[in-house]
């Protein structure tokens, strides 16, 4: 018999991809599973992750998770995506001081899988998310604009963004057509209006 | 060039293992069976340049295999890895059970459960859905060609063979051969006035589209919308 030469491999969950991920966290995957009941799994990947393997998870999402999802105490890597990426955090009340900023905070799993749903399924501007990865603009073309995928997620409140890339996605904005344009709710928020 | 498309099967039982392979080679795929993991991961390890199944059926209790070196976690996790454009079909009779779920999920995010309690038959007719997909006025057939249906024109390329049974998702392209042939497929598609398209991602990623208004036979349109 031929045997299997090569060492065991990460879980698909904690490989590196560039598909929108939605990043669950939880002890026992009971999240992930209920979610992946509720939204169309060709829009999104749940990566099912257990509180060890925050940090593992997040660097596989290429360039960063569309979304994260969680209870409790934030790992150290929650915080540090919140700091330099616009991903949506959603988290279980009561929300840790240090995300409160940032987290929209829920009770119960109908409110997160109707939010999860609803950022799946927007149309902001004519512009609405395509299968998988990327976004579907006005103009029928699709393009690569994860910092743009966030913002609709988010839509219609905010994110932080930095100065470079504010002006990518205003450029993408003007180049496709969309009928919305970037503006800041503070000076490090800005949301599509 | 006509290539019959490759299917891995893992299931620990003998019996169910020939009836399945039986059952895919009379569909003309290229069935490759496996009674355990470590089997099952060596098949697509020594055949990793050749070997890219269009789809995988997987047994997710093993405990009647030869050996129990490696799991079919194992194997998910490898499909997930090397073969992402492989679809996957995961069986358990405890498909029911939370943390069988999330333990599947976890290994191939991917993958499409099934009930094993349903029986044999029904894995089959499953299967038969996935790979005799319809898109449009395309269909899959045989494994190994694309029809458009109000002509009855084949268009035999296993690349497009994925595209519509990936339908409607992202299909990642892995050799310029490839990439070209999906483009020759799209030019098919537009030359049959056909009511599905390829979009292309970028990077070698594409999937199928259905479009509102198909373009007249011979209609030249644009096949590759790209930022």
């Amino acid at each position: 018999m031929v045997v299997a030469s090569a060492g065991r491999v990460r879980p698909g969950a904690l490989q590196p991809g560039t598909a929108r991920s939605i990043v669950v966290i939880s002890d026992d995957g009971e999240p992930a599973v209920a979610l992946r009941e509720r939204i169309d799994p060709h829009f999104a990947l749940i990566r099912d992750v257990r509180p060890g393997e925050v940090g593992v998870a997040i660097r596989a999402c290429r360039p960063f998770p569309w979304l994260i999802i969680g209870a409790g105490a934030a790992a150290a890597a929650v915080l540090r995506t919140a700091t330099l990426h616009p991903t949506l955090l959603l988290w279980r009340r009561p929300v840790p001081v240090e995300l409160r900023e940032r987290a929209i905070a829920f009770d119960r799993f109908i409110e997160l899988s109707d939010r999860v749903e609803r950022a799946l399924a927007r149309e902001v501007g004519g512009m609405r998310l395509a299968v998988g990865e990327g976004i579907v603009m006005p103009d029928g073309r699709c393009v690569s604009a994860p910092r743009l995928e966030a913002l609709i997620a988010a839509h219609p409140g905010g994110l932080a963004l930095k100065a470079p890339s504010r002006r990518s996605v205003a450029t993408l904005l003007g180049r496709h057509g969309a009928e919305v344009r970037l503006v800041s709710l503070d000076p490090a928020t800005v949301a599509l209006r | 060039m006509r290539a019959n498309a490759e299917v891995l099967i893992l299931e620990d039982d003998a019996e169910t293992l020939d009836e399945l392979k039986r059952h895919f080679e009379a569909k003309r795929f290229h069935p490759l069976g496996a009674r355990s993991a470590s089997r099952a991961v060596s098949v697509l390890e020594n055949n990793s340049q050749s070997t890219r199944p269009v789809l995988a059926v997987v047994d997710w209790d093993l405990s009647k295999a030869p050996d129990n070196q490696w799991s079919s976690s194992d194997v998910l996790a490898r499909l997930a890895r090397d073969l992402s454009d492989c679809l996957v079909i995961v069986y358990s009779a405890n498909i029911d059970s939370f943390p069988v779920r999330s333990e599947i999920h976890r290994a191939h995010p991917r993958a499409w459960l099934h009930d094993k309690r349903d029986g044999h038959a029904s894995l089959i007719s499953r299967v038969d859905r996935v790979l005799d997909q319809t898109v449009g006025d395309l269909r899959v057939h045989d494994g190994s060609v694309v029809i458009h249906i109000p002509t009855s024109d084949e268009h035999h390329h296993r690349e497009a063979v994925r595209l519509v049974v990936h339908f409607p998702d992202v299909v990642t392209l892995h050799s310029d051969t490839a990439t070209k042939a999906v483009r020759r497929f799209g030019d098919w598609l537009a030359k049959h006035g056909s009511s599905v398209r390829v979009v292309s991602h970028g990077n070698r990623k594409y999937r199928l589209e259905l479009v509102e208004r198909p373009a007249s036979p011979g209609e030249r349109v644009p096949s590759f919308a790209n930022a």
